[in-house]
């Protein structure tokens, strides 16, 4: 307990406060009490259980505790009871244990255990021919085997999980891999050339674009053929376009009329007057039949019928009636002109078909009505018959 | 000299605990709570000091500073005032004390 005061130091005006100690104004003493230092529940505790000191031994009686020595006691007896008693329990136990093994035992059969007494874990691989004949539940540390797809499975609590990702399995499903030699041979023979196969045309089915053949070709329509210059033939005309070219110069060729000289046609002469003979015949084949145009020169007189020209060539026959020996085929009119008129004359035209006398095919002509005179005589183009 | 404090000076006053029987400072602890309360003659609360228990009771033994800032004691009113100091022990209130002041005006005022 010690007696407190305070001690006020009070300036009057201000001054520092840690000046405040050393010249305080005024110190005011105020007595401020007794301070007692104890619990604040109450006072000091003198006596328990009837025993006042102020150093106060309890001992177990004064708070109801076994006498000392006591615990210890009861712990080696009850130690030793539970010895005891654990000893009888696992005597009991063995024995027990094994008369539930010895019933329960599985008993050989031709010295082999059956199968139905084994535990499910000995039978753990089980085979299915498909995933889909797995059990709905399956069996924790079996092995369930798809000998289709050739993948392992295991039940993992909700599902058939399968082992080690399953792999791919050889075969030629949708979910199995395909051997790796086919498919290097097909990959190989994927970049041969050429047509290893064989193939002809006669083994692919037609489709719109139609074999070629030679019958094909032969009937081809010549569609979108048009009409072209009469030019030459170009290597990179089509085909067509070429046709139509050799169209318009097949016209070209058939409108246009060859006029030959009669000296310059084999077998030809005139016969009784060649020299000189400034007449000046000509002959000329057109779609079909044989022209002639020109002029004659009479250096004196022809009687009528007697032969004026001839032209032993076979290709220059005409048609007659009977194709017989100087038989008439035909005839044509031929001009004289005079200064002050104009005289008309017929020229026959026969057939000399008379080989036995060495008389070769061709035409002769002669004058049949009148002889010819000196002068010049002017025959105008015009057809003398069918040639041959 | 009666104790007096003009309005609007900084109120700091250092307060000793002391043994009155040893005249020895009596070392303030944490279990101590010290506060202190300064009311008007109208017995209405003008201010609650600051305690600032110092910080080395060693030297300092029973030292602590009760300060009221300015700006409350700029808005004091003349007359007499109370400062009551009060020590508290595990929530009990041990003891409690008086002092008596004045409160004048400041001619600046």
């Amino acid at each position: 307990m010690s007696n407190i005061s305070l001690k006020v130091f009070w300036n009057n005006s201000p001054i520092p406060v840690f000046q405040k100690v050393q010249d305080s104004d005024l110190v005011i003493n105020v007595p401020f009490g007794a301070l007692i230092t104890h619990p604040a529940s109450g006072g000091a505790i003198y006596s328990i259980n009837g025993k006042t000191s102020s150093t106060i031994i309890l001992n177990a009686e004064d708070i109801g505790a076994e006498t000392k020595g006591a615990v210890e006691q009861v712990e080696k007896k009850l130690n030793q009871a539970t010895n005891d008693l654990s000893n009888q329990i696992n005597t009991k136990a063995s024995a027990l244990a094994v008369t539930q093994a010895l019933s329960n035992k599985a008993d050989l059969v031709n010295g082999i255990i059956p199968a139905n007494l084994l535990p499910s874990f000995v039978d753990d691989v089980v085979e299915f021919n498909s995933w889909n004949e797995f059990p709905p539940t399956g069996d924790a540390g079996k092995i369930y085997i798809d000998i289709t797809e050739n993948k392992t499975y295991r039940w993992g609590g909700n599902s058939y999980i399968t082992i080690g990702g399953g792999g791919v399995a050889l075969g030629e499903t949708a979910a199995t891999a395909y051997r790796g030699d086919r498919g290097k041979a097909a990959y190989d023979h994927s970049l041969s050339q050429g047509n290893p196969h064989g193939t002809t045309t006669s083994d692919i089915i037609e489709g719109n674009r139609l074999y070629f053949t030679d019958e094909r070709v032969t009937n081809t329509v010549l569609a979108g053929l048009s009409t072209q210059q009469p030019t030459q033939i170009l290597s990179t005309d089509k085909l067509i376009d070429a046709l139509a070219k050799l169209q318009a110069q097949n016209k070209v060729k058939a409108d246009e009329t060859v006029w030959l000289n009669m000296a310059s046609i084999e077998g030809a002469s005139f016969r009784l007057f060649e020299t000189p003979a400034p007449s000046y015949l000509q002959f000329a084949k057109k779609d079909g039949n044989l022209w002639i145009r020109g002029w004659l020169y009479i250096s004196s007189t022809i009687p009528a019928n007697v032969m004026i020209f001839r032209l032993y060539n076979q290709g220059y026959a005409i048609e007659t009636l009977l194709n017989l020996y100087s038989y008439f085929g035909s005839s044509f009119n031929f001009y004289k002109l005079n200064p002050t008129n104009v005289e008309k004359f017929t020229m026959c035209v026969n057939y000399p078909n008379d080989v036995s006398n060495g008389v070769k095919f061709g035409i002769e002509g002669y004058c049949i009505d009148n002889s010819l005179t000196t002068g010049h005589y002017n025959i105008p183009a015009q057809c003398i018959g069918k040639l041959i | 000299m009666n104790a007096l404090f003009k309005i609007g000076d900084s109120f700091a006053v250092p307060v000793q605990f002391y043994n009155s029987e040893t005249n020895q400072g009596l070392a303030i602890t944490s279990e101590m709570i010290i506060t202190s309360r300064i009311v008007n003659a109208l017995n209405q609360t003008i201010a609650e000091p600051i305690v600032t228990v110092y910080p080395n009771q060693a030297t300092d033994t029973g030292m602590i500073l009760l300060e009221v800032p300015v700006s409350k004691t700029y808005l004091w009113k003349e007359g007499i005032a109370l400062m009551d100091i009060k020590l508290s022990m595990n929530g009990n209130i041990r003891h409690s004390q008086n002092i008596s002041f004045k409160i004048v005006r400041s001619i600046t005022i």
